[in-house]
């Protein structure tokens, strides 16, 4: 048997090595559930849970080429959310997660006729944006919003 | 020798002095005339009262004065006929008061010292656009029981309610202040004349039926009681009809009307095309509509 030579052993080493990266990279980001959450497997690469009284939590990370602040992207969220999407900014405020250090807006807004409350942290590190977002009626997003927005101190890749 | 014409030039000065008579005692003169026409423009001054007065009566007034009319006599007056019945006629709501003035003494200041209110049946309607439309419905039904009100109708989201009309103008702002106004319309019904000509047919058809009761009871033919008979009951019918029509305007005065229409707050207008509005992709794809649609 020929032994590989030492190129080759060369070449699968860097291989592998940015097929860590690469996965390292596509890691989806992660988060403890607060209590009653269930997760979801769905095959995805989102973070996704739910409640029995259908509380939503959806955990996801995005790409910023332009690899913008978390300054600017907070000023975006907040324009976006009330100027052009008409929802009510409750209150909002910073958080120290494992990820870094991050932001979140509590709002309530209209959907479908029903009135829902509204929870997201944003994170944004290196060209990566993490999002972690709450939704549920608004009964129920005011019975579960603190354990939830306890938990965002949490959030990992 | 003595000049027999010097005190001729006294004589010419007698008009003069006659005038200056005159003037020294113009006050009195002048006080006549005034006091002339002020009794003449106390009259018609008391007379333009008087008419202010038939469209500033309220309920209480309005009854008193017809019972004061009655007690003077006017009822009466109003069959008289003549030239005075015509104008009743032509003016019924405020016939008594032409009244009044004619069998009143001029110097009675009773007629002129009491200011009057309107009769004034408010209505308004209002339709703001609120949160929560639930919610401020029950509690605006709340409000008008504190207020004493009640809940007249009530169609989906709108409520009919009647509020005493002390409190109209708090109810009207409390549902202004309660969202954002899309309409709001108001308005003031004067019924101060209708109320008023109404109190005196009623005691003019309320003599006519005492004194037909008293025809009936001399009556000795069958034919006449049989016709007096049917004239009670027409008239009968008539004083009900009256008092019926009365009593509601008391109600409607006495009780403002307000609809108020509560609206849920619309969702923000449907962007045309993708939701990219954001020139930023990944912002289009998080809000609670996806949490809760594309979960």
């Amino acid at each position: 048997m020929k032994p590989r030579s030492k190129k080759s052993i060369q070449a699968l080493s860097w291989a592998a090595i940015l097929l860590l990266v690469v996965l390292a990279g596509c890691a989806s980001a992660r988060m403890d559930l607060p209590k009653d959450f269930l997760e979801l497997e769905d095959g995805k690469n989102d973070f996704q849970a739910v409640t029995a009284d259908d509380a939503r939590i959806w955990l996801r990370r995005f790409s910023d080429k332009n690899e913008a602040p978390l300054s600017f992207w907070v000023g975006v969220l907040e324009h976006e959310f009330t100027k052009q999407r008409g929802y009510e900014l409750v209150k909002q405020g910073e958080v120290n997660a494992q990820l870094g250090a991050g932001r979140w807006f509590e709002c309530a807004a209209n959907v479908r006729g029903d009135r829902v409350g509204y929870l997201v942290g944003v994170w944004a590190n290196d060209g990566d944006i993490t999002v972690a977002e709450f939704a549920a009626r608004a009964e129920v997003f005011t019975a579960r919003v603190d354990d939830v927005r306890a938990a965002l101190a949490t959030v990992r890749r | 020798m003595r000049d027999p014409f010097r005190w001729c030039w006294l004589f010419l000065w007698l008009p003069f002095l006659a005038a200056c008579q005159a003037g020294a005692e113009g006050s009195d003169w002048a006080s006549v005339d005034s006091g002339f026409y002020s009794e003449d423009g106390e009259i018609r001054g008391r007379t333009e009262n008087a008419f202010e007065s038939a469209g500033t009566v309220t309920l209480d007034d309005v009854t008193n004065g017809l019972q004061n009319n009655s007690s003077r006599g006017l009822a009466g007056d109003f069959e008289a006929g003549g030239a005075d019945k015509d104008l009743t006629t032509n003016l019924p709501g405020l016939s008594f008061l032409y009244k009044a003035k004619q069998s009143e003494p001029a110097n009675n200041p009773a007629a002129t010292s009491k200011p009057r209110e309107r009769l004034l049946v408010h209505q308004g309607a209002l339709r703001v656009e609120v949160a929560r439309p639930e919610e401020a419905m029950a509690s605006f039904r709340t409000q008008v029981s504190t207020w004493g009100g009640h809940l007249q109708t009530q169609t989906d989201q709108t409520l009919v309610v009647r509020v005493p009309v002390a409190h109209f103008e708090e109810a009207f702002a409390w549902v202004r202040a309660a969202g954002r106004v899309l309409s709001e319309v108001r308005q003031a019904e004067d019924v101060t004349e209708e109320f008023v000509d109404l109190g005196i047919r009623l005691d003019n058809a309320r003599r006519a039926r005492d004194r037909l009761l008293e025809v009936l009871q001399k009556a000795d033919k069958v034919e006449d009681i049989l016709k007096v008979e049917a004239e009670l009951r027409r008239l009968t019918e008539e004083i009900e009809r009256m008092e019926g029509r009365k009593k509601f305007l008391a109600d409607q005065v006495a009780m403002s009307t307000l609809s108020a229409t509560f609206q849920a707050t619309s969702e923000p207008p449907a962007r045309k095309g993708a939701r990219g509005a954001s020139r930023f992709a990944w912002i289009n794809r998080i809000g609670a509509e996806r949490v809760m649609g594309d979960f």
